[in-house]
C-alpha cells in the first residue's frame, strides 16, 4: 500500500517562512464525494488516499455540463463535472487497481488518450503507440495538494515508510518522433491496429466507427484537452444551441473553448452512418448560424473577441473520408465519396478525420508545437473557407467541381 | 391513472422492484414526489441499497456501479431512474419509472405525488428470487392497460406458436387526419411514431418475459417456469432485447371477459403527450394538433367507456349506433364530418393499448376485459361524461 505522508517539519518551516499559511494543501485537496482528503488529527494530517486514485488524469476525463451554448461561453456550468473512463471499458487496456495503474499493452489500440494527458509523461511509449508502464512503482498517483505544496513536504511513501517512491518520466521514442514529421505531409497515416479476435476493439478506427457517445465522443474530448493550452480551457458535451427558426432546437456533440477560439464539434462514427443519417447537411450550417449569432451577442455584452468554428468530426476509416478521385479513397461505391463532397461544398462544412485529430496531438506532443490547435482553428479552417477538411494526409481543397488537392500543411 | 410507458430501463422488474423497496425505505408510507425517485447522491438511502444487479468493477479500483450506464463513472448512478445530479432526460427516466410503478399497481400517482400502495408495500416484503415474487408480479402486470392490450395483441398475431414481436403495435392510432391552416393542408399529428411504438413494445415484452407470459424461442424451453423471472433474468439484463420470436403462454380463458384491468388508460392520457410532438419544421402541425388535443380525446375516451360500460353489464357495443351518436355532438366529438366513420374505425385502437381489447362480432364489438371504469375516467370533462351516459346506454345491445 502507499499513502500520502506529510513532513511535519518541512509543513512547520513553511509556515513560519509565511510561503504557506498551514492550510494550502486542503484548499488543493482534490475532493471526493465533497469531504476533504487532507484532514487534520491533532498536529498530524492525514489523508484517506482517495484522491490519488480518483484524479489520475490518465484514467479519467471531465467535462462540464452547461444549459446552452450561451452558458458555455459565459461559463456558467449546470452541474457538476461529468468524469468517464479515458480507456473504454470496451479496450479496458488502463485499470486502475488499489495503489497503481496497469496498462496491459496487448489490449492498447493506441489510441494515445492516456499517454497524453499523464502530465508527468510516466506512460511510456512503444514503436506501435502503444502505451506502458514499466512497474507499478513507477506510477505517481499525482495529486495537485503534492504539487502546489510550498514547502516540498508532501510526498508518497510505502506502508512502512522505508520507501519513497520515486518518479520517472519516459522519453518518447525517436522512431515515434520521426514517424510523426511525416504527419500531414501529403500521404495517408495509417494508425495501427491489434490483431485480436478477442477484443471488441482492435484499432483506432474501430473504436471511433462505433458508440458515438461512449466512444468516440469522450475520445474526442480527450483530444482537444491535450491540444488546447489554455489554462481555463473548458469542454462541454450535449451542449443545447439556441435557435431562432426551428421548432425543436439542436444539439450540438462537443464545444471546446481554448483562450478565443471555440470550436462546435458535431462528430458521426463513420461517412456511410453520416450520409444514411443525412442531417449534417441541416446541422452544421445550422449550428453555425446560431452558434455565431450567439457569439456575437456575447462579444458584444462582455466585450471579448472570441471567434467560432464549426468542424464535422468524422470517425472510422479515413480512406473513405479521402476526395472520390484520390487513390486512397475506399468509398467510392455508391457515390459516397462523390455525394460528400458535393455536400460538403454545397454548404460550406469543414471536416477533421478522427484520425488526423489523433494525428495533431502527436504532433503537438512530439514536436513540442505550442498554439498548435488555435493555429489549424483559424488558418486551416476559418480563414480558409475553401479548405474542405483535414486528414492526416493534408489539407483538403477544392480544385474544381469534380477534383480536389490534398496540400501538406507546413 | 395510467400513463404509457416508453423508456427501456422500466422494462426491467428486478430494477422496479428494487425502486420499489428504496422507495418504502426512504418513505415508507408517505407521499413523495417524483424528484425522490432519482438517485440522490446525498441522501443517505438510495437505490443501490436494495440493487442486486450492481457490478464490481476491478479496473475502477473495485467501484461498484450501475452495469447499465454507459458511463460507469457518470453522476447519473442510476440507468433507471438517473440523478438528482445529473439527468440529462429531464425527469423523463424518473418521471417513467413512476409511471411504471403506478401503472403496476405498486404506487398511486396524482400529479406530481405518489404514494405506495398496500401492494406496493407487499412487494417489498416479497424476495425477488422467490416463486412468490413472480405469482405476484403476474397478477400485477395484469392491472397494467397497454399490457394487456398487448397481450391480446400477441394472441391475435400468434401463428403456429409463435409471436412475432414486429407485428405487435402498441400505441396511439393515427387516423392520418389533415385540416386547413391558412389555405394549407396541415397533418394532424394524433398517433405514436414508430420510434415511441418499439420503446413501449420493447418495455411490454420485457415485462411479459420476466413474468413468463412470452418466452423468447431463444430460451424455450423454460426449465423451471414457476422461476420465470430468475430464469430469464440474463436475458433481460442485455443492453437490448432483439429476440422477434416468441412462444405465447397465456393462462386458459384469460380474454373471456372477466379479467379485471384497475389501470386502464385515463381521459388525460388518450393522446401522446404534446411536449413529445417534436416533428422538426412542423410547428404548425404541432399546434394545430394542440388546440384540436380536445376531441380527439374525448371520442377516443367514448370509445375506451363505452366498452367498459358494455363489459360491465355484459353487454356488447353497437359501434355504427355509437359514431351516429357521437356525431349529433360534433363540437365535443368531431373533427371532420366527412370523415367520421373512418376515423372512428381507426380509433377504436385506443381500445387495446387502454387495457379493453375487443372481438368485432358482425357489427358489435364484444370487450374481452373489464376496466376500471373510475380510473378511466379521471381528467373527462363533466360535459363529455354526461354526454356519454346519454349516448352509451343506446349503443349497447
Amino acid at each position: 500500500m502507499i499513502r500520502l505522508q506529510i513532513n511535519s517539519e518541512k509543513c512547520s518551516s513553511a509556515v513560519m517562512a509565511g510561503k504557506c499559511n498551514g492550510e494550502e494543501c486542503l484548499r488543493f485537496c482534490e475532493r471526493v464525494n465533497g469531504t476533504s482528503c487532507i484532514f487534520k488529527v491533532g498536529k498530524k494530517r492525514l489523508t484517506c488516499l482517495q484522491c490519488l486514485s480518483n484524479n489520475l488524469s490518465c484514467a479519467f476525463g471531465a467535462y462540464s455540463k452547461y444549459s446552452s451554448f450561451g452558458n458555455f461561453l459565459e461559463n456558467k456550468p449546470s452541474s457538476q463535472e461529468i468524469k468517464f473512463l479515458v480507456c473504454n471499458e470496451d479496450v479496458a487496456a488502463l485499470q486502475v487497481k488499489e495503489t497503481h495503474l496497469s496498462i496491459d499493452r496487448k489490449r492498447c489500440i493506441s489510441c494515445g488518450a492516456c499517454f497524453f494527458r499523464c502530465p508527468y509523461r510516466l506512460i511510456a511509449i512503444d514503436p506501435q503507440y502503444r502505451s506502458q508502464i514499466c512497474s507499478p512503482t513507477e506510477c505517481q498517483y499525482v495529486s495537485k495538494c503534492i504539487d502546489n505544496c510550498v514547502g516540498k513536504a508532501l510526498r508518497i511513501v510505502t506502508e512502512n515508510q522505508s520507501e519513497i517512491v520515486e518518479t520517472k518520466s519516459f522519453e518518447i521514442p525517436q522512431s515515434i518522433i520521426e514517424k510523426v514529421k511525416q504527419f500531414f505531409k501529403g500521404k495517408k497515416i495509417d494508425v495501427p491496429a491489434l490483431f485480436s479476435l478477442e477484443q471488441k476493439c482492435s484499432s483506432l478506427e474501430q473504436f471511433t466507427s462505433t458508440k458515438e457517445t461512449s466512444h468516440l465522443i469522450p475520445w474526442a474530448i480527450c483530444m482537444l484537452q491535450t491540444l488546447c493550452d489554455d489554462q481555463d480551457a473548458r469542454f462541454a458535451n450535449e451542449l443545447h444551441i439556441e435557435t431562432i427558426e426551428n421548432p425543436r432546437d439542436a444539439r450540438v456533440d462537443i464545444c471546446a473553448k481554448n483562450y478565443n477560439e471555440v470550436v462546435i464539434v458535431e462528430s458521426k462514427v463513420s461517412l456511410s452512418k453520416l450520409l444514411a443519417e443525412d442531417r449534417y447537411r441541416i446541422q452544421l450550417p445550422l449550428y453555425k448560424k446560431e452558434g455565431e449569432r450567439i457569439t456575437i451577442d456575447y462579444n458584444e455584452s462582455a466585450n471579448e473577441d472570441i471567434s467560432t468554428t464549426v468542424l464535422l468530426l468524422v470517425g472510422g476509416k479515413e480512406s473513405d473520408l479521402f476526395p472520390p478521385d484520390h487513390q486512397e479513397c475506399t468509398s467510392r461505391t455508391g457515390n459516397q465519396a462523390a455525394t460528400f463532397y458535393q455536400h460538403l461544398s454545397d454548404h460550406r462544412i469543414q471536416f477533421v478525420s478522427a484520425n488526423a485529430l489523433w494525428a495533431l496531438c502527436w504532433h503537438k506532443i512530439c514536436l513540442d508545437k505550442a498554439d498548435l490547435w488555435n493555429y489549424v482553428l483559424k488558418n486551416i479552417f476559418r480563414d480558409s473557407q475553401e479548405n474542405l477538411g483535414l486528414l492526416t494526409a493534408g489539407i483538403v481543397k477544392r480544385q474544381d467541381r469534380y477534383r480536389y488537392l490534398i496540400t501538406p500543411i507546413k | 391513472m395510467s400513463y404509457l410507458i416508453n423508456r427501456n430501463p422500466s422494462g426491467r422488474l428486478i430494477c422496479i422492484d428494487a425502486l420499489v423497496k428504496y422507495l418504502f425505505d426512504r418513505f415508507g408510507k408517505n407521499e413523495f414526489q417524483i424528484k425522490d425517485v432519482k438517485f440522490d447522491a446525498r441522501a443517505s438511502k438510495n437505490i443501490h441499497q436494495h440493487c442486486s444487479l450492481l457490478a464490481t468493477y476491478s479496473g475502477l479500483r473495485g467501484m461498484r456501479a450501475c452495469p447499465f450506464l454507459e458511463n460507469k463513472l457518470s453522476p447519473a448512478k442510476c440507468y433507471l431512474t438517473q440523478s438528482i445530479q445529473h439527468d440529462t432526460q429531464k425527469s423523463k427516466s424518473a418521471s417513467d419509472a413512476a409511471n411504471a410503478i403506478d401503472g403496476l399497481g405498486l404506487a398511486a400517482r396524482s400529479g406530481s405525488n405518489i404514494r405506495l400502495t398496500s401492494d406496493g408495500i407487499r412487494l417489498t416484503q416479497l424476495e425477488f428470487a422467490s416463486t412468490e415474487w413472480l405469482q405476484f408480479m403476474r397478477q400485477k402486470v395484469l392491472c397494467y392497460g397497454p399490457f394487456v392490450g398487448m397481450l391480446q395483441q400477441a394472441q391475435e398475431q400468434t401463428s403456429g406458436g409463435t409471436v412475432l414481436k414486429r407485428n405487435v403495435n402498441i400505441g396511439y392510432p393515427d387516423p392520418a387526419e389533415t385540416t386547413r391552416v391558412g389555405g394549407k393542408v396541415v397533418t394532424i399529428s394524433a398517433g405514436s411514431t414508430t420510434d415511441t411504438i418499439t420503446r413501449t413494445r420493447a418495455v411490454l415484452f420485457a415485462w411479459a418475459v420476466t413474468t413468463g407470459y412470452l418466452i423468447p424461442k431463444i430460451l424455450s424451453p423454460i426449465a423451471d417456469l414457476s422461476k420465470t423471472h430468475t430464469e430469464t433474468l440474463s436475458y433481460i439484463k442485455q443492453k437490448t432485447l432483439g429476440s422477434q420470436d416468441y412462444e405465447l403462454r397465456l393462462p386458459n380463458g384469460l380474454f373471456n371477459g372477466t379479467l379485471f384491468v384497475d389501470r386502464p388508460l385515463s381521459y388525460h392520457t388518450m393522446t401522446k403527450s404534446t411536449k413529445a410532438l417534436r416533428e422538426r419544421g412542423q410547428k404548425v402541425s404541432r399546434t394545430v394538433t394542440m388546440q384540436l388535443e380536445g376531441k380527439i380525446k374525448n371520442r377516443r375516451f367514448a370509445v375506451v367507456h363505452a366498452l367498459g360500460v358494455a363489459s360491465q353489464t355484459r353487454k356488447k357495443l353497437d359501434f355504427q349506433e355509437l359514431v351516429k351518436k357521437l356525431q349529433s355532438y360534433p363540437t365535443l366529438f368531431v373533427l371532420d364530418k366527412a370523415q367520421f366513420t373512418r376515423t372512428m374505425i381507426i380509433e377504436t385502437r385506443i381500445a387495446s393499448i387502454a387495457g379493453i381489447p375487443f372481438k368485432r362480432q358482425k357489427r358489435a364489438l364484444l370487450p374481452l376485459t373489464r376496466i376500471n371504469l373510475d380510473v378511466a375516467k379521471i381528467g373527462a370533462p363533466e360535459n363529455v361524461l354526461s354526454c356519454l351516459e346519454k349516448i352509451i346506454q343506446s349503443a349497447l345491445i
